[in-house]
């Protein structure tokens, strides 16, 4: 046992993807239709909505905030978009509002909380409710569908070729971009430098305040871009969507080896992480596990990854 | 004579890392005796007083206490035996009330387990009373003033029925009203019997209140005197010692060429009153004084990180206002934290992240995309420059030593070619060797025209280190001398002026 303990001394990501091939597996082996290319590009498609939003929750959690509107930014995005385009105006234009309006909540969610210096668990709570009022009362809580014109759905919710869903091509775009902002430019290091040391980065000339804000702004995006998806692989939206949407992201966010306490963690770890959350409800999907019994296993798989993940971390101390 | 001794040290010592703190310390405390202890910075009081308390195990030597060998692993067993601390930051509750934390951890209680307020508030105002004061037992500690806070610890302490009570720097923080307060609380206590031992820089204030003195230099002993025998003087040659003074350094300063003028700043908050100084090319100026003089506040105040509520700085001519650190940085300043551990370092990152961190735009290329090349060189340049010992520039700084983990903070600020670079303790916690090459350092950059202000409570290196000294206390600049006619009796009767 010990030398299992041993072996998976690696970096935590390391950790997380030995027992993500692990669960592939066996689940590959208890199940017929785990492991074929339809089932693998619709855990693609399933995980690829929460999957847009889990590369910024990492980027936000890294800094040491948090984002728990994200699923509220989501609906009222959802609900703007198809009011408008319900209302004539063209899709590209309402979407592109949408975007906007993402960036807005999350310029909302950063600047109260980094200017009014107040605990971003807080504010996001706050406004989760306040998005998902704004949500409702626009809608009157009443769904909307959406025909949308071929070229538009064509890149946003289609099938294309290889039948891959289009989708997952934009998770795994966002995923690449998301990459190449943490980890190769000198906002990534930003990040990484005040979720590693607030102060010392402040003293080191980094403006925090717009880090931290920009982040926000961000993820903001990233929820307004996943809606605009989900709207058209659905053809419709719901006020009442993407509820719980922010404790997935932050599931898939911490088994991908991030440190809630700031610092630590990669866009890889992140990828690996969604794709763990999907594969397991999934697998338990096929494996034929009563839906009640779901949410307790992967409760306990959360727990249990993200112990494994922290074994190295935790035998330096 | 020997049973009215509480107290006695026999031969303790020491040792963190490189740093010897304590070495071969013998000395006794008399039952019922306010006894001082005192030296400068890093001379082992407070090393002495948690080995003492049970926080910190002592390597050699054995305590005796009321006759018999004492065995304390922690601040719970040290107060069982009637030992209790009064910590500098006072660990109370403050969202609890006075009674509560007087209570705290021997709650008065009713068989059913419920606690006795009434008669816990009623044994609080007797305690109170005891030391002559009186209190509102049911205040929350958060909003009293520092006196009442440190009067409730006393009372905590009283409550725990303390033999022997040490007390921290207990004035620091007082109006000199309260400070005579504390003094008759003390004398009081004193005369029902309890033992009190007291560190504190404040030399006048120990000739007033102690009956015996001690006096530690660099972790020895170097004598207990009766109060009344001694002078201020007396102490402060003892505290400093006859070392030889360092040669002086040939002076570099361009005395025609003033790069930093600062004139009535002021920072109400952090007690900085009226500082005027001037900075010339080349120059090393030091800043010493004693800890809370002012010295780092002064420092980050410069480096924008305060805003001064008066007063002007002025760099080569020009008066600048300095709203933040990156503008700081923009105008040619660069400030080495004294406190790498909280304010310097990025544990999780590399060497050529922390090495980077400061001029992190200037490694990129098309836009912001992380530049390799430039990293490379930056970081090549930084680890040959400097001397440090790391496997690689991507080494996580963690695992380097603490004298290559300050040179890697010195390079972050190196790299900025800085006109000014003010350095806050830029020896502290690194080993002799990197010591010297850390001073070297400094010397070839102001031999390379940029001028430095240096923090150190190390007064014998700060001597050897600089062209000119200004002495600090209570937040303002007491005196200045040449280093070459400088001493250190000079110096530090200005820097324990309360």
């Amino acid at each position: 046992m010990k030398n299992l303990l041993g072996a998976l001394k690696f970096r935590r990501e390391v950790g997380v993807l030995v027992v993500f091939v692990l669960l592939c597996v066996f689940f590959s082996l208890v199940t017929n239709t785990f492991l074929t290319v339809p089932n693998i590009l619709n855990i693609l498609r399933q995980v690829s909505i929460s999957g847009l939003i889990v590369m910024f929750m990492t980027m936000i959690i890294i800094s040491t905030d948090i984002d728990l509107s994200v699923g509220s930014i989501f609906a009222a995005v959802g609900m703007i978009v198809a009011i408008l385009f319900q209302n004539g105006m063209n899709i590209w234009l309402a979407s592109l509002v949408g975007l906007l309006a993402g960036a807005g909540f999350g310029l909302i969610n950063g600047v109260v909380t980094v200017k009014g210096a107040l605990p971003p668990f807080i504010v996001t709570l706050g406004t989760q409710m306040i998005y998902r009022g704004f949500a409702l009362v626009i809608s009157g809580g009443a769904p909307a569908s959406v025909r949308l014109p071929d070229a538009f759905y064509n890149v946003t919710g289609a099938r294309t070729f290889l039948n891959l869903p289009v989708p997952a091509l934009w998770f795994l775009a966002v995923t690449f971009i998301a990459g190449f902002i943490l980890h190769k430019t000198s906002y990534g290091f930003k990040v990484y430098a005040t979720g590693g040391n607030e102060e010392a980065a402040r003293l080191s000339g980094i403006h925090t305040d717009r880090i931290r804000i920009t982040n926000f702004v961000l993820i903001g995006v990233a929820s307004a871009l996943a809606s605009i998806i989900q709207m058209a692989y659905l053809r419709g939206v719901t006020p009442t969507a993407g509820q719980g949407m922010e404790l997935t992201a932050i599931a898939s966010t911490v088994i991908g080896g991030t440190s809630m306490f700031g610092g630590v963690g990669t866009i890889g770890g992140a990828f690996i992480g969604t794709l763990f959350m999907g594969v397991v409800r999934n697998g338990l999907v096929l494996m034929g596990t009563s839906a009640y019994l779901i949410d307790l296993i992967i409760g306990i798989v959360l727990i249990t990854a993200v112990f494994l993940s922290t074994l190295s971390t935790r035998e330096k101390r | 004579m020997a049973e009215n001794i509480l107290i006695s040290y026999q031969s303790i010592s020491k040792r963190f890392g490189g740093v010897q703190a304590l070495d071969d310390v013998s000395f006794s405390i008399r039952k019922g005796e306010i006894h001082g202890l005192i030296g400068e910075n890093g001379a082992g009081k407070s090393t002495l007083i948690k080995i003492t308390g049970g926080i910190y195990r002592r390597d050699q030597g054995q305590i005796l206490w009321d006759g018999r060998p004492l065995e304390v692993n922690s601040p719970l067993e040290a107060e069982r035996h009637g030992i209790s601390i009064v910590h500098q930051e006072i660990p109370l509750c403050g969202n609890l009330t006075v009674a509560q934390n007087v209570f705290l951890g021997r709650l008065i209680t009713n068989r059913f387990g419920q606690p006795k307020w009434d008669e816990m508030e009623e044994r609080t105002v007797e305690l109170f009373r005891q030391i002559g004061q009186s209190i509102d037992p049911r205040a929350r500690v958060g909003e009293l003033s520092v006196a009442l806070k440190q009067l409730t610890a006393i009372v905590q302490a009283l409550n725990g029925t303390a033999k022997f009570l040490i007390m921290d720097e207990p004035t620091s923080a007082l109006t000199p009203g309260e400070v005579e307060t504390l003094f008759e609380v003390l004398r009081r206590l004193k005369n029902e019997g309890t033992t009190i031992m007291i560190v504190s820089h404040i030399l006048s204030e120990m000739m007033e209140i102690t009956d015996r003195v001690t006096v530690l230099r660099n972790g020895r002993h170097v004598g207990t005197l009766d109060t009344k025998d001694a002078t201020i003087e007396g102490l402060v040659h003892m505290m400093v010692g006859d070392v030889p003074l360092p040669t002086p350094k040939e002076s570099t300063a361009v005395r025609g060429e003033v790069v930093l003028k600062v004139r009535g700043l002021s920072q109400n908050r952090l007690r900085l009153k009226d500082i005027n100084f001037d900075l010339y090319r080349q120059e090393i100026l030091g800043l010493a004084g004693i800890q809370g003089a002012g010295r780092t506040e002064l420092a980050t105040t410069l480096f924008g990180v305060h805003q001064p509520d008066s007063g002007t700085i002025e760099l080569e001519g020009r008066e600048i206002k300095i709203k933040n650190p990156r503008q700081a940085i923009e105008h040619g300043i660069g400030y080495l934290t004294e406190d790498r551990r909280n304010l310097g370092v990025f544990w999780d990152m590399s060497v050529w992240q922390n090495a980077g961190a400061a001029i992190i735009d200037e490694l990129t290329s098309y836009g912001n995309v992380l530049d390799n090349k430039r990293i490379e060189e930056m970081a090549a340049k930084s680890i040959s420059d400097l001397q440090i010992k790391t496997s690689g520039l991507s080494q996580t700084i963690r695992y380097l030593s603490g004298g290559n983990q300050q040179k890697v903070l010195l390079a972050r600020w190196l790299n900025v070619k800085p006109k000014i670079l003010i350095l806050d303790e830029p020896t502290r916690g690194v080993d002799v060797g990197a010591k010297a090459e850390i001073r070297k350092v400094i010397q070839e950059l102001v031999d390379q025209g940029i001028s430095v202000i240096v923090i150190s409570s190390d007064l014998e290196e700060l001597l050897a280190m600089s062209d000119r000294v200004l002495v600090m206390a209570n937040g303002s600049i007491k005196g200045e001398f040449l280093a070459r006619e400088a001493t250190f009796d000079k110096i530090m009767a200005l820097a324990v002026q309360k």
